[in-house]
């Protein structure tokens, strides 16, 4: 990579090679540096008591996090959790006091089986996440405190419903830092249209403006466009290395008088970083770069391709990929259009799934699957000629996960007969949170960040890791 | 940190209640046990109530039990202490009774009771808040006396000094002139000083020279652009309201605030004054139309949070008291708050100020002669809406008839069906109903077509009678459904109701009754969407009666009679002369608003007239309203319920309670802002909290000296920043000394001058004043840089939309236009390098810049480095400095352009085959890509070069062996390569020309020499090579040339690559020639060598950190 430099006519006989050797930390540090420099600015910060955010609290089962948002709310009666008792009651009144009774109980129009060796039953709008009914871990007990989409999706997100709090990924990205040196380690793929809440969705907040995600809109394929300022319209690679050679020669000489501040340092090294990301993420986000058989394992949908997208990014280091697939908010037409909607699905993660397991890269990997709340077994709509859809269910949901650390072929946790609420094993949002940074080797009461005078959370003062999902 | 003011009492008897004594007690008590408590037992045992005389919200009613059985906590002993009894469910009472609490939380309680049930209590709650430094008033302390009395040039400088001499530390020198000037015209103006600027603060060794230069820059107009752009900071400044579902996102005047704030600090309006004006501008001015009014923006241009006026409200007390007073009473917000004495009723009473204030636009007029075009465009404005509006009702009127008033016809009409009398081109039949219409009503019916139906029912069952029996069986019908005592079917009240007196006669009359029915529905529906537009509120998205929300969920939701959209558009049904003067009157409200010339306007708050009494809601949920509290200040700083605000909102007298002299934290947190701003750090770190959690400042004294002379200063902000700026501790240079450096790492005591790195505006705008582009226009509308990426304005005026803020802004750590920002974070992210190095604003200013420093002359390297450097740095370059550039002058020119970027793993160009020695000879590229085809020139075909060109799927070669069309694959890494593909020439071929004479296909490796060699003539071949290996860089040229002649030779050749990296097995990559295929990147022309040089020094930590 490293062409002819330019004759130096420094007296130091200072080269790149020389500076990254001496700044010694290597790039691991330069992270580190950054938010410790940050740290004394404002105040705010990481709580004085926690030494250092960046080593885990445990030994962590899983080193990236795949989630994957079904948008809208996906119907946990008609992919996940059988209803018998329901399809018993279809077009009547369901016998549950205090439930909606001007609404008839409606059946799923969907057959549900026992799939794989541990007999999980899952419909047949799924039938190739079926055959992978081994590695999902199904929580029929998730409850939430939100039943609109945008509060909803704010408290699946980021933990709070209204408030201006960080997002998961970005708690995430906090705690853990970046494996991968050459791109960002929080990446959020939404295929045309950002999701209801936009960026709120994946906001640092109060935590370093790195935290945030770094959103890719997948519609288009050509990665100039998918990143902006990856390339350079002036100059060649080897054009860019003799400017960065002169320009680290001054910053080398000016950092020579100032030899006790740390952020010069680190504004040199992101030159490097920006140069290799040039080249890397080029790669890292160019699908079209996956043999055919492995773009057709995944489909070619949005969400098949976004699904293949994140491979190639965990696959490269990458923390946290949120992809977002829209299109589950089914008031009427959900016998049809569920189907449709859950074929490009399932085969994206089907073959997501097969493909990382393929890699050795299923156990190191959490996949999480589900939306920002279920729907009700009754019917809703108007009614108009049998076009029956389902309305909104916050009480009782199903999320899936798959990967390292959880039980595979395992369902926890159970909604009433009906699939109103969840009844048994309840799992709330905060729970699932703790969960996931448990898994990642995270302590949830312990990762804190001082702001406006308090410690925040990511689970608040909630959160109870949800231990019988464990492996 | 040892100095957290929160203090611990055990109250109730300190022997019982021990106090608290370590803080992870106090974190113990705060986590887990408080929150078990509150959630649990507070409601039934709580201030409020107090079930079976038990109260559990305050240590001192812990020794009792009420009933006289014997205390509910024994410190120490959990067995002996009947709460845990109780929460364990071993006996009566089992509490709490609604279910057991997790064993956590019991856990936690038995915990903490043999602990000795510790108890924190904060003194100040208590009502003596003067224990807390910002709490106690200011006074003014007096100036120490130091050692070096040399030193000190201001009473500032005393205070330092003696806090280092304590210390055994001593001050920096003062830092060299060019130091001086660039960091004191960054911090006043935000823009460098120039180059003539500084040469002369150098030569001018005067003693007054500095303060002269002091004065200059705070005279001057970018004084106010800088500063202000600190305060929007702390506003939550923003042009638009954030994502919302509501279309209306924009804020269009928003910038009328952002430009007050400018002229603000520039006339040094009093601090305290500026604080009045932003909260109660309104009720000060009472004058329509001031310009002072736009001051409103600091509470009205927040997030909008979908309508929520909790929200909205919460927003605007956060901007408030934590940007003024340094105090977050968000959490009081559900219940009284942890730390500070800031209880539940402060919130409320404060809540109830704002509580049914609406936004408006009020037009702003800045003299006599623009009054008279201000009220003239507002009342256009109006009138053009006004007339669009009419409009489209008229329309809509005009279209489907009063449709809304005619329920009860059109249900005859969908009911009836058969023979349809036949609708006109636009649907209106000759009954006067409309088709579009009468089918919406026909789709009710039959989606209703049940006997369960709640609101339809009835009518299914009288339209099933015949009329002949329909005298008979319509009373026993109507008997039955105004009873509506069937458990199995039960109907909506309101359509029992109907059914209640007399039966109906026929279906008409049923028809009537429904109609009425849903007219009452219509108009109390219609009048709350009015009421919300009227006041710029969300629409409502339901009735609050269930009852009549039914009725309208069956007329008004998706596809329903009453769905404007179900109906279609409006402005689709118009004929193209009436779409015109749709579109005609649209654009007029369009054009209007977007005019230029349109006059400012100010975002307001309306009080209402009669505001209502201002309760506090339990646990922070609107719809449970408790007790009620009178509007008043906190009670913190004086405010009482015995002395209430009693004009009107009381929003004035917030504001003057926030202004008021002795209020105790105004002018702190004011002065910690400004000192951060300039000395790169607070005396307090955390310039938004000032409360008891907050840790002490560096040097109390000083923060009080300083907020005591800015209160004797009559507020003015000019005169507290040359009062610092002025001092020698700000001159210190920043050169760091080992000594004092490991004695106070931190430079808390400033030993130093802090080092500081320009934030976004001044390193973009300093850009600008280097490459010399600069625009120093000050105010008006914000400039969207989509529109306008390379805008010369400076960033201030760059418009900064909450949902789509540009991905620079983020990547410089730009405040977060959401909340209210303390300060801004400093990152060092590769996004920011990636910009700087390859975005197009940068390398417009590295051109201009290049161009600038050639003086309009032909100059030598030498002259031009040296005139470079100085409008880039405002330096010379040391003798290392210029002997480095123009060696990477001479460098750069030499090195071989061999085109932008790393991508182009594909290229396309002329190859000269030598038959003899099996190679290719050269490869031109071709520098045309026109109608999806890469070809040799502008004409096509060319005359040199004939049909030769490149396509997706195939091309056609040029007319001889030394004109080959060939395809380059470059290979991005090392590894192992398999190629398949298919060529095919002339197909079918039976229909082939017998000219044509066919084409040859060649692989080669740059390596290996040929891979594949195959003539193809009216066939198809496949074009396999198994496992080569290649290395990183190396060509494979996939070469199409033509046999003796090119005639009828376009073929098709498409080919796949499978790369596997060696050592990696799995990460095989593909190319695919088709897939791949692109025209060229989008390329500037390249930048000189000089431009590039020109474009490090924008890049170097030389040019974006200040000394």
């Amino acid at each position: 990579m490293r062409r002819k430099r330019y004759p130096s006519i420094a007296t130091g006989q200072f080269n790149r090679r020389d500076w990254l050797a001496s700044a010694g930390a290597g790039f691991g540090g330069l992270a580190l540096a950054a938010i410790l420099a940050d740290r004394g600015k404002a105040g705010d910060g990481p709580t004085p008591k926690q030494s250092d955010p960046r080593s885990t609290h445990f030994a962590p089962k899983v080193k990236h996090v795949i989630h994957v948002f079904l948008e809208g709310g996906p119907s946990h009666v008609d992919l996940f959790d059988p209803k018998p008792e329901l399809s018993r009651n279809d077009g009547k009144p369901i016998p549950v006091p205090g439930e909606n009774r001007k609404a008839p109980a409606f059946g799923s129009p969907f057959r549900f089986a026992r799939r794989g060796q541990s007999g999980l039953e899952i419909s047949d709008a799924l039938p190739l996440l079926g055959d992978l009914a081994d590695d999902l871990c199904v929580i029929r007990s998730m409850h939430s405190d939100e039943a609109a989409h945008e509060t909803a999706m704010l408290l699946m997100n980021c933990g709070n419903a209204r408030l201006a709090r960080p997002s998961v990924g970005s708690w995430i990205t906090y705690g853990l830092g970046r494996e991968d040196q050459n791109l960002p380690e929080f990446v959020v793929l939404y295929d045309g249209k950002p999701p209801v809440k936009g960026v709120e969705n994946w906001q640092a907040a109060f935590l370093p403006a790195t935290c945030q995600a770094t959103a890719v809109d997948t519609q288009h394929r050509d990665v100039s466009r998918l990143l902006e300022n990856i390339h350079s319209p002036f100059a060649a690679a080897a054009e860019q290395r003799l400017q960065l050679d002169l320009l680290n020669d001054l910053n080398r000489r000016h950092a020579a008088q100032r030899t006790d501040d740390p952020r010069l340092e680190a504004r040199i090294k992101s030159f490097e970083l920006a140069y290799r990301m040039q080249t890397e993420a080029t790669d890292a986000f160019d699908i079209a770069r996956e043999a055919v058989r492995v773009r057709e394992l995944y489909g070619d949908t949005p969400v098949g391709r976004q699904c293949l997208m994140a491979r190639r990014l965990i696959e490269r280091g990458v923390r946290f990929v949120q992809v977002y697939n829209p299109g589950w908010d089914h008031h009427d037409t959900l016998a049809d259009n569920l189907r449709v909607q859950a074929k490009g699905l399932d085969r994206a993660l089907a073959g997501l799934l097969t493909d990382l397991k393929r890699r050795d890269l299923l156990a190191e990997t959490l996949v999480v699957i589900g939306g920002e709340f279920g729907r009700t077994p009754v019917a809703d709509g108007i009614f108009i000629s049998k076009k029956l859809g389902r309305g909104h269910n916050n009480r009782g949901f199903t999320t899936i996960l798959a990967g390292g650390g959880v039980k595979g072929g395992y369902a926890h946790g159970k909604t009433d007969e009906f699939g109103f609420q969840a009844v048994e094993g309840k799992v709330h949002v905060h729970d699932l949170h703790a969960t996931i940074l448990q898994l990642l080797g995270l302590d949830h009461e312990r990762l804190t960040y001082r702001y406006a005078g308090r410690d925040f959370r990511l689970t608040d003062v909630h959160g109870n890791i949800v231990k019988e999902i464990l492996a | 940190m040892l100095a957290r003011q929160v203090f611990f009492a055990g109250l109730a008897g300190a022997t019982l209640f021990a106090p608290f004594a370590r803080s992870d007690e106090f974190d113990f008590f705060e986590n887990e046990v408080r929150p078990v408590l509150a959630q649990h037992c507070f409601k039934c045992h709580g201030a409020k109530q107090q079930k079976g005389g038990i109260r559990l919200d305050e240590p001192k009613h812990l020794a009792n039990a009420g009933d006289g059985a014997g205390p509910l906590v024994v410190p120490g002993d959990p067995q002996q202490s009947r709460l845990i009894q109780a929460v364990q469910y071993t006996d009566e009472p089992k509490m709490p009774p609604a279910g057991k609490l997790p064993d956590h939380a019991i856990d936690a309680l038995k915990q903490w009771v043999k602990k000795g049930a510790p108890w924190p209590v904060e003194k100040a709650r208590g009502g003596t808040t003067e224990d807390h430094w910002a709490f106690r008033p200011v006074r003014a302390p007096s100036v120490p006396t130091v050692h070096a009395s040399d030193w000190p040039v201001t009473e500032i400088d005393r205070f330092i000094l003696a806090r280092l001499e304590a210390r055994k530390l001593s001050p920096s020198p003062t830092a060299d002139r060019r130091t001086l000037i660039r960091r004191i015209t960054f911090d006043l103006t935000g823009l460098p000083p120039t180059e003539q600027e500084v040469e002369a603060f150098e030569r001018d060794q005067a003693p007054g020279a500095y303060t002269i230069l002091v004065d200059r820059l705070l005279g001057s107009k970018q004084f106010g652009e800088r500063w202000a752009r600190h305060w929007l900071d702390v506003a939550r400044y923003a042009d638009s309201k954030g994502p919302s579902a509501n279309a209306k996102i924009a804020y269009p005047s928003a910038y009328s605030f952002r430009d007050w704030a400018v002229c603000a600090f520039n006339v040094d309006l009093p601090y305290d004054q500026f604080l009045v004006k932003q909260i109660a501008a309104d009720h000060q001015a009472r004058v329509q139309n001031h310009p002072d009014l736009a001051a409103l923006g600091f509470l009205t241009l927040g997030r909008k949070f979908e309508g929520s006026e909790p929200d909205i409200i919460d927003d605007r007390l956060d901007v408030i008291f934590r940007g003024t007073q340094g105090l977050s009473i968000g959490c009081a917000r559900c219940h009284d708050h942890k730390y500070d004495p800031i209880s539940i009723r402060d919130y409320y009473a404060l809540y109830g100020v704002f509580a049914g204030a609406q936004e408006k636009d009020e037009v702003i007029v800045t003299g006599p002669e623009q009054r008279l075009k201000a009220l003239a465009y507002a009342a256009e404005l109006r009138a053009r809406s006004r007339d669009y509006k009419r409009f489209l009702e008229a329309e809509r009127k005009r279209v489907f008839g009063d449709h809304r008033r005619k329920a009860e016809q059109y249900l005859m009409a969908a009911q009836l069906g058969g023979g349809e009398p036949r609708a006109d081109a636009t649907g209106k039949r000759p009954d006067g109903l409309h088709q579009a219409i009468v089918n919406l009503y026909k789709t009710l019916l039959e989606g209703t077509r049940t006997d369960r139906h709640r609101v339809m029912s009835p009518w299914q069952a009288f339209a099933a009678l015949k009329p002949d029996e329909f005298a008979s069986k319509a009373k026993p019908l109507a008997a039955r459904f105004a009873a509506n005592d069937d458990e199995e079917k039960p109907l909506n009240p309101m359509v029992a109701q109907l059914f209640s007196g007399k039966a109906p006669v026929d279906l008409m009359e049923v028809a009537r009754r429904y109609g009425k029915l849903f007219a009452t529905i219509t108009r109390k529906w219609e009048k709350l969407i009015a009421e919300a537009d009227r006041a710029d509120r969300e629409r409502p998205t339901e009735l609050d009666s269930e009852t009549e929300d039914e009725i309208r969920q069956l007329i008004y939701g998706p596809g329903a009679p009453l769905d404007d959209r179900a109906a279609g558009d409006i402005k689709d049904r118009l004929d193209s002369e009436r779409r015109a003067k749709h579109d005609e009157l649209q654009k007029a409200v369009q054009n209007w608003t977007n005019d230029p010339s349109a006059p400012p306007m100010a975002r307001v708050l309306d009080d209402p007239d009669q505001p209502a009494p201002a309760r506090v809601f339990r646990r922070g949920k609107p719809e449970e309203p408790g007790e009620e509290v009178p509007r008043r200040f906190l009670s913190l700083l004086g405010g009482s319920d015995a002395n209430p605000f009693v004009d009107g909102s009381g929003r004035y007298e917030l504001a003057r309670a926030i202004a008021r002299k002795d209020n105790p934290l105004t002018a702190r947190v004011w002065v910690n802002r400004v000192w951060g701003h300039l000395l790169g750090r607070g005396l307090v770190a955390t310039p938004s909290d000032f409360g008891t959690r907050s840790p002490a400042p560096s040097h109390p004294e000083l923060l009080d000296w300083l907020a005591y002379s800015l209160v004797a200063d009559g507020w003015s902000t000019k005169r507290l920043i040359r009062k610092i700026v002025l001092s020698r501790t700000y001159q210190q240079a920043s050169t760091d000394r080992p000594e004092p450096r490991a004695n106070d790492p931190a430079n808390e005591l400033l030993w130093r001058m802090n080092r500081k790195r320009l934030e976004l505006e001044p390193l973009r705008d300093a850009m600008l004043a280097a490459s010399g582009l600069l625009d120093l226009t000050v105010g008006g509308r914000p400039v969207d840089i989509a529109d306008e990426p390379n805008c010369r304005r400076r960033t201030l005026y760059l418009a900064v939309k909450r949902e789509n803020l540009p991905s620079f802004f983020r990547a410089f750590d730009f405040a977060n236009p959401d909340l209210h920002v303390p300060a801004r974070h400093e990152t060092t992210v590769p996004q920011q390098a990636l910009f700087l190095l390859n975005g197009p604003f940068v390398a417009e200013q590295a051109r201009a810049l290049a161009r600038r420093a050639e003086q309009g002359l032909p100059t030598d390297d030498e002259t031009w480095v040296r005139q470079a450097y100085r409008a880039a740095l405002g330096r010379d370059p040391s003798t290392e400095d210029r002997n480095q550039a123009v060696a990477f002058l001479a460098a750069a020119s030499t090195l071989e352009a061999i085109g932008p970027g790393p991508t182009a793993t594909w290229r396309y160009g002329i190859g000269d085959w030598d038959e003899a020695g099996k190679s290719l000879v050269s490869f031109t590229p071709l520098s045309h890509f026109e109608n999806e085809q890469w070809q040799a020139g502008s004409e096509f075909p060319d005359q040199a070069h004939g049909y030769l060109a490149l396509r997706a799927e195939g091309g056609h070669p040029g007319p001889n062996r030394q004109q080959a069309a060939v395809r380059r694959w470059v290979a991005p890494s090392d590894g192992m390569l398999t190629i398949e593909g298919l060529a095919r020439h002339q197909l079918p071929a039976e229909a082939a020309d017998p000219k044509a004479d066919g084409i040859r296909c060649l692989i080669v490796s740059a390596r290996n020499g040929i891979l594949f060699e195959a003539g193809v003539r009216n066939r198809e071949v496949r074009t396999t090579v198994a496992q080569v290996g290649v290395t990183k860089g190396e060509f494979i040229d996939f070469i199409t040339d033509p046999q003796a002649g090119d005639a009828f030779d376009s073929f098709g050749w498409k080919v796949t690559l499978s790369l596997v990296p060696a050592g990696r097995p799995r990460e095989e990559s593909c190319f695919d020639s088709a897939a791949d295929f692109r025209g060229p990147d989008p390329t500037s022309p390249p930048l000189s060598p000089r431009e590039k040089l020109a474009q490090v020094l924008l890049l170097c930590n030389e040019f974006t950190f200040v000394d």
